[in-house]
């Protein structure tokens, strides 16, 4: 290009009915690019006759961009349904029509959103730097902007304007400074950013596994857990001594009772229905169990008693041997 | 132009006493609803009269009426945008907000029938510690995903024509909004490729947003089709549900041309030739609708099917007599008697009143759909019947004042009647005489 010459910049205005198109082909020929050539008006203008038809790329964004959202919706609907297979009413796992209403959905969203990205993007490309917002268009006017023109020019390009009839004509500063010294852009970028600190925010640790208020009892320790004591380490003594009995009485209640009754004499409220009755935990066959052999019955279960292993931890099932044995063989058996 | 630029930034320009007093009472209104909100939040959903067989009720008939009315803007402004009909020009901005608020509000009403509102994250599909993954079979999703879709979609769409509007507004007023305005505005100068740009945007978007306008609306009658309740399993039941959208979403175009007509006195440019003109399309509405409901009825009735019959009679000469023989009047017997007179269609009082109709209608209606299919369940030992409690009451009346009070407020922020796409048709008017 040319040394640093003095560019500038003239901004015409036009009464509403003024022949762009004439004065545009005369400015051609006076050498001025259609580049440098902006119209601006107050609405959409009907395309000049010399302009060809416009491209079919932005229908081919949005058919790209909806083919897209199809296959967004076949990895929602269809995809993750494979890989977390619910069965439920019947359906197959992957349904035609299901997939074909979300994927529906999912084209309809993308190609939506990516037209008006794309539009937006094309908008501010569109945007000519050098040439301010022009308010008075909006009263009716034309504007034409040429920009960026050799000083030398400049009268030429002033006359073809003036014998067009243009109203007003201004010079533009070339090298303008930006219109938003601080653009838009920015501003949404920062708070684009302050939205990720809402991630602070997380309340991941409400949802560990430690136990909630109004949770139903939990019959097994979360797995990965490691036990604080077993009976290994310390003596059923040691163990019987320092644990309550309110709480051997109250596992006794939840666990037991229902079948070997409140004074474990197997006349619990359930034992009428059983096939086989419940032991009498004061007989003295019983009595005769070591609480290790207790602690074994419970654990592994013996006839139709089941196994506690899975509903008792190890410390609860010693617990409860020790208040089995610790029970006085004072009445007999009771017969239901 | 300038006159047009005058008149239509008018109602931009700050309001006087009458117009925040309406603010401070619709915003108490909307307080009371909050605090009923936070109520059943605190309390729990027994608050509502929500108990079996019938737990779906007044929030969801809520989610559905007001769904329907955003059918308004859609509609009136994809439709009639794709028609290339000159009348919509003034209607269109109007229409349109109350798309993107009713929107809004029905969301809403998803909120508060949640009951633990605040999981309603569970909703979206992304790999989490909770093992939980949403069925996609279910039509809620389908629903959840196609409100998304229209929500985005109409937010678009509304915002799409707005920015010459911005651009104007940017340079004629000053204050706060000011830079609001121009970052909306994209640094729109008015250049012949920033018009093909826009113009080909809304080519390509007008008839996609017709398209999910209709799938919306057919999804949210699909959470009741799929199901096997007596009363819901129709096939029919996506178009009629459409239909009643598009319905209560013209009525509510008639209200808010009206009141925003009176208000700013913009006779010139809201016509009685437009009253006229959405009248015509209201009567072929209220005709689809009856047609659709006739034949839902009929197939019904001939049937026989002992647990159909039950909610038929209910609703036709039971406990539900009432409000259905009143929304038979409101919705088609009204409209019909008036809006078929060329000259109450030149009455914009009128055609209000009958907007109003028509929507109070619509919303028993919604109420209608809900409540006799599931208080009449195949088994009849737990018949029952259902009122909205205080709670639920408090809620829908806090949520139909924020709606307004939205209203209000954007009518404040953004042209009300679309300033460019105005100009072009005073232009092609003065073309085509």
């Amino acid at each position: 290009m040319v040394e640093n010459h003095n560019r500038v910049g003239l901004l015409a205005l036009f009464p509403p009915d003024a022949d762009i198109d004439s004065s545009r082909l005369r400015l051609e020929g006076a050498g001025i690019f259609q580049e440098q050539i902006t119209l601006l008006s107050p609405i959409p203008l009907a395309a000049p006759k010399t302009q060809a038809t416009p491209p079919f790329w932005p229908y081919g964004i949005t058919i790209g961009a909806g083919l897209v959202g199809i296959g967004i919706g076949l990895f929602f609907s269809a995809g993750t349904a494979v890989l977390y297979p619910l069965v439920t009413g019947g359906k197959p796992i992957v349904a035609a029509p299901v997939v074909g209403i979300i994927s529906y959905e999912t084209m309809m969203l993308m190609a939506v959103v990516v037209t008006f990205v794309t539009m937006i993007v094309r908008i501010r490309r569109a945007r000519d730097l050098t040439v301010d917002r022009e308010a008075r268009i909006d009263d009716g006017r034309l504007a034409l902007s040429v920009r960026d023109i050799h000083d030398d020019q400049e009268a030429t390009v002033r006359k073809i304007l003036e014998e067009a009839g243009a109203q007003d004509i201004r010079s533009v500063s070339a090298d303008l400074p930006l219109l938003e010294s601080q653009s838009p852009a920015h501003v949404v970028t920062m708070l684009a950013l302050c939205c990720l600190a809402v991630a602070g925010c997380s309340q991941d640790m409400q949802e560990q596994q430690s136990y909630q208020s109004q949770e139903a009892p939990r019959l097994h320790s979360p797995s990965g857990s490691i036990p604080r004591d077993s009976r290994t380490v310390i003596s059923h003594e040691a163990l019987a001594a320092h644990r309550m009995p309110d709480r051997a009485k109250e596992l006794f209640r939840i666990n037991c009772l229902p079948c070997h009754g409140e004074s474990g004499e197997g006349t619990g409220p359930v034992a009428p229905y059983l096939k086989q009755l419940p032991a009498n935990l004061r007989a003295s066959r019983v009595r005769a169990l070591s609480s290790t052999e207790i602690y074994d019955i419970i654990t592994q279960g013996k006839d139709m008693m089941p196994s506690f292993l899975g509903e008792l931890s190890a410390d609860e099932r010693m617990v409860l041997a020790s208040f089995v044995q610790s029970m006085r063989p004072d009445s007999p058996p009771a017969q239901p | 132009m300038p006159a047009i630029n005058r008149d239509l930034l008018a109602p931009l320009a700050p309001g006087g006493h009458g117009y925040v007093l309406l603010v401070v009472f619709l915003s108490a209104i909307v307080s009371a609803g909050a605090g009923a909100w936070i109520y059943q939040i605190e309390t729990g959903m027994g608050q509502t009269n929500l108990h079996p067989p019938i737990f779906w009720s007044a929030y969801i008939a809520s989610f559905v009426y007001w769904i329907g009315v955003s059918h308004s803007g859609t509609f009136i402004s994809g439709v009639l945008r794709l028609s290339k009909a000159e009348w919509r020009r003034p209607i269109t901005r109007i229409a349109e907000l109350m798309t993107i608020i009713s929107v809004v509000i029905a969301t809403l009403f998803v909120f508060y029938h949640l009951g633990r509102s605040w999981r309603w994250y569970y909703l979206i599909p992304y790999p989490n510690q909770r093992e939980i993954w949403p069925d996609f079979r279910s039509p809620l999703m389908w629903d959840a995903t196609a409100v998304f879709t229209y929500a985005t979609a109409s937010t678009i769409y509304l915002y799409l024509p707005l920015i010459p509007d911005f651009a104007l507004a940017r340079d004629r007023i000053g204050g706060w909004r000011r830079p609001i305005y121009a970052a909306l505005s994209l640094g729109w100068q008015g250049s012949q490729q920033q018009w093909q740009a826009l113009n080909t945007a809304i080519r390509i978007i007008t008839p996609l947003i017709v398209m999910v306008m209709i799938s919306v609306h057919s999804i949210v009658g699909y959470d009741f089709g799929m199901s096997l309740v007596p009363g819901w399993h129709t096939s029919i039941i996506a178009p009629y549900f459409v239909v009643g959208a598009v319905h209560s979403g013209l009525g509510m175009v008639a209200i808010g041309l009206y009141v925003v007509r009176r208000t700013y006195r913009l006779e010139t440019y809201i016509r009685l030739e437009h009253f006229d003109k959405l009248g015509k399309l209201m009567v072929v509405m209220t005709l689809t609708l009856a047609y659709l409901y006739f034949s839902d009825q009929l197939t019904v009735w001939y049937g026989k099917v002992p647990d159909h019959m039950a909610v038929l009679h209910s609703v036709m000469s039971g406990t539900f007599a009432v409000p259905q023989w009143t929304m038979i009047t409101l919705i088609y017997v009204l409209p019909l008697l008036t809006l078929t007179i060329p000259a109450f269609r030149h009455w914009p009082l009128g055609m209000m009143l009958i907007g109003l109709s028509i929507n109070v209608g619509m919303y028993i209606e919604r109420m209608l759909i809900l409540i006799p299919p599931l208080s009449h369940p195949r088994l009849s030992y737990n018949w029952s019947d259902y009122f909205p409690s205080w709670v639920e009451l408090t809620i829908m009346a806090g949520s139909f004042a924020l709606a307004v009070l939205l209203y209000v407020l954007a009518v404040k922020f953004v042209p009300i009647i679309s300033i460019w796409e105005e100009k072009e048709g005073h232009l092609h008017g003065r073309e085509s005489q």
